[in-house]
C-alpha cells in the first residue's frame, strides 16, 4: 500500500469507515501474526493479542502523527500487548507455551540435535527480559532493520545494536544454564 | 558491542528458526472491532502511582531520586502491607491505620498519578517503563478526565476489607496501582508487586519479574 493510500485510509478510518479501517488490517495482519506469534507461542493467543492491538489501533489511530512508518508504529502497539499477555499469563499462573519446531526432516542424528537445538533456543528466549525477548524477535526472527527496531521499541536506533549484543549475551548465558552441553 | 564469532551457534540457530506460518483464516471483522473499540472507550481507566516518601529521605532525594523512590516503594510495600497483614483481626479503622499513617520520622504519604512524561516513563521504578507515547498519552487523558482519583483510592484505603485483602496480598519488595477500572461491581484496583529488586546494568527495574494481581474494591 503506497503512502497516499494508506494517509486516505487513515483519514477515513477516523471518520469510522468500516472498509478503510478493514484495509489497515489487512495492510499490517500477516507481519503482526508473526510477531504476536513469536511473542505468545500459540494461535489463539496470537489472535487474541492481535484483537486487542487493533482495538488500540482503532482508539489512537488519532495520535499517529506520521513521524514513523505506520507499520512499527503499529507494532508497537501489538508488542505491548503481547507482553501484557505474558504478564496476564502469569498472573492466571498458565505455563508459557512451549515451542516446538516441526519434525521436517526427521533421519539423521545430527538433524535431531539441531532441532533439539533450535528448541533450546526457543525456550532460552522465552526466558528473556521483554527488552531482550523483543529484540530478538524482531531483528533475528522477523528480519527488522535497526530503523524499523528503533522505531517500534521507542529507542535510539544506537541503543538497538547494543541491546541486541546485550540480549544475546543473555541469551547465551540462559542456554548454557539450561543446556550445559551446548557449549555455546 | 558484538565481537565478531561470539555468538556464532546463537546465530546458527537464530538463522535456522523456521517462519511463522501464517493460517489461511486469518481474518478479523473491522465492524466488530469498531464497536469493541467505542465500548472500551467508555470505560474509565487511570494510573495510580504511589509510594511514601519520609521527609529525612526527601532531602537525600536531589541527591539520587531514583534509589530512594525504590527506597521509599520498598520501605512502604515491607513494613506497611505487613503491619496491615499482621492486624488483619484489628476493626477496619486500625487496618488502615497501619496502611495509611506515620510510624518513625513523621513520614508523610504521597501519592502521584502526574506527570506522565517521558522522563517519568524512563524512571527505573515507572511501571510504564519501557511503554510507549500512545500509551501514556491515553493515561494521562483518563487521569485528566477523572480527577477523582485520589479520593477514590484512600476511601477504598479506608474500607476494611480493603485494606486487610491488600495487606494480605503482601509479596516484599514494593508495589504499585497501576490501574483502577471502574466495573459493575465495584472499582478494580489492578495492582503490580515487586517480588524483587531486579535491576539491570542501568539499575532499571525488570518490571516483568512483577507479579501482577487484581484487587476487586466492591461499592457499598
Amino acid at each position: 500500500m503506497g503512502e497516499t493510500e494508506l494517509r486516505k485510509h487513515i483519514e477515513r478510518a477516523l471518520e469510522g469507515d468500516e472498509d478503510s479501517f478493514a484495509a489497515l488490517i489487512s495492510f499490517v495482519q500477516n507481519k503482526a501474526y508473526a510477531i504476536a506469534y513469536r511473542y505468545l507461542g500459540n494461535d489463539a493467543d496470537a489472535r487474541d493479542a492481535m484483537q486487542e492491538a487493533f482495538i488500540k489501533l482503532y482508539l489512537n489511530l488519532g495520535s499517529f502523527g506520521y513521524r514513523s512508518k505506520f507499520e512499527t508504529w503499529f507494532f508497537r502497539i501489538l508488542i505491548n500487548c503481547c507482553l501484557d499477555a505474558l504478564r496476564k499469563r502469569r498472573f492466571d499462573g498458565d505455563i508459557d507455551e512451549s515451542f516446538e519446531i516441526a519434525d521436517e526432516s526427521p533421519g539423521a542424528p545430527e538433524q535431531l540435535i539441531l532441532k533439539e537445538r533450535k528448541e533450546a533456543l526457543l525456550r532460552a528466549i522465552e526466558s528473556l527480559s521483554p527488552d531482550h525477548r523483543s529484540i530478538i524477535i524482531l531483528r533475528e526472527l522477523e528480519g527488522f532493520s535497526y530503523e524499523e527496531i528503533a522505531q517500534s521499541l521507542e529507542i535510539q536506533p544506537g541503543t538497538v545494536k547494543s541491546r541486541l549484543s546485550r540480549a544475546k549475551e543473555s541469551l547465551k548465558k540462559i542456554l548454557l544454564e539450561q543446556n550445559p552441553e551446548m557449549g555455546v | 558491542m558484538e565481537r565478531e564469532g561470539e555468538y556464532k551457534l546463537i546465530d546458527e540457530l537464530l538463522a535456522e528458526v523456521p517462519g511463522v506460518k501464517i493460517p489461511d483464516d486469518l481474518h478479523f471483522n473491522a465492524a466488530l472491532i469498531m464497536k469493541l473499540a467505542e465500548e472500551e472507550r467508555g470505560v474509565q481507566r487511570r494510573e495510580i502511582r504511589i509510594s511514601k516518601v519520609v521527609r529525612r529521605r526527601r532531602m537525600l532525594a536531589g541527591l539520587c531520586a531514583s534509589f530512594l523512590v525504590l527506597a521509599g516503594v520498598a520501605y512502604f510495600g515491607l513494613n506497611n502491607l505487613r503491619m496491615g497483614g499482621a492486624m488483619k483481626s484489628a476493626a477496619p479503622a486500625e487496618a488502615v491505620d497501619s496502611v495509611g499513617k506515620a510510624e518513625l520520622d513523621q513520614p508523610r504519604y504521597t501519592v502521584e498519578s502526574t506527570p506522565l512524561s517521558s522522563e517519568d516513563r524512563n524512571q527505573p521504578d515507572s511501571v510504564v517503563y519501557g511503554l510507549g507515547e500512545y500509551e501514556l498519552q491515553r493515561m494521562q487523558s483518563d487521569m485528566d478526565e477523572h480527577p477523582d482519583w485520589y479520593e477514590i483510592l484512600w476511601e477504598a484505603l479506608e474500607d476494611g476489607n480493603f485494606a486487610q485483602e491488600f495487606a494480605e496480598a503482601d509479596l516484599g519488595y514494593g508495589f504499585y496501582i497501576c490501574e483502577l477500572t471502574d466495573t459493575a461491581e465495584g472499582i478494580e484496583f489492578m495492582v503490580y508487586f515487586y517480588t524483587e529488586a531486579d535491576t539491570d546494568e542501568f539499575d532499571c527495574t525488570n518490571s516483568d519479574s512483577a507479579d501482577i494481581r487484581s484487587i476487586l474494591w466492591k461499592k457499598k
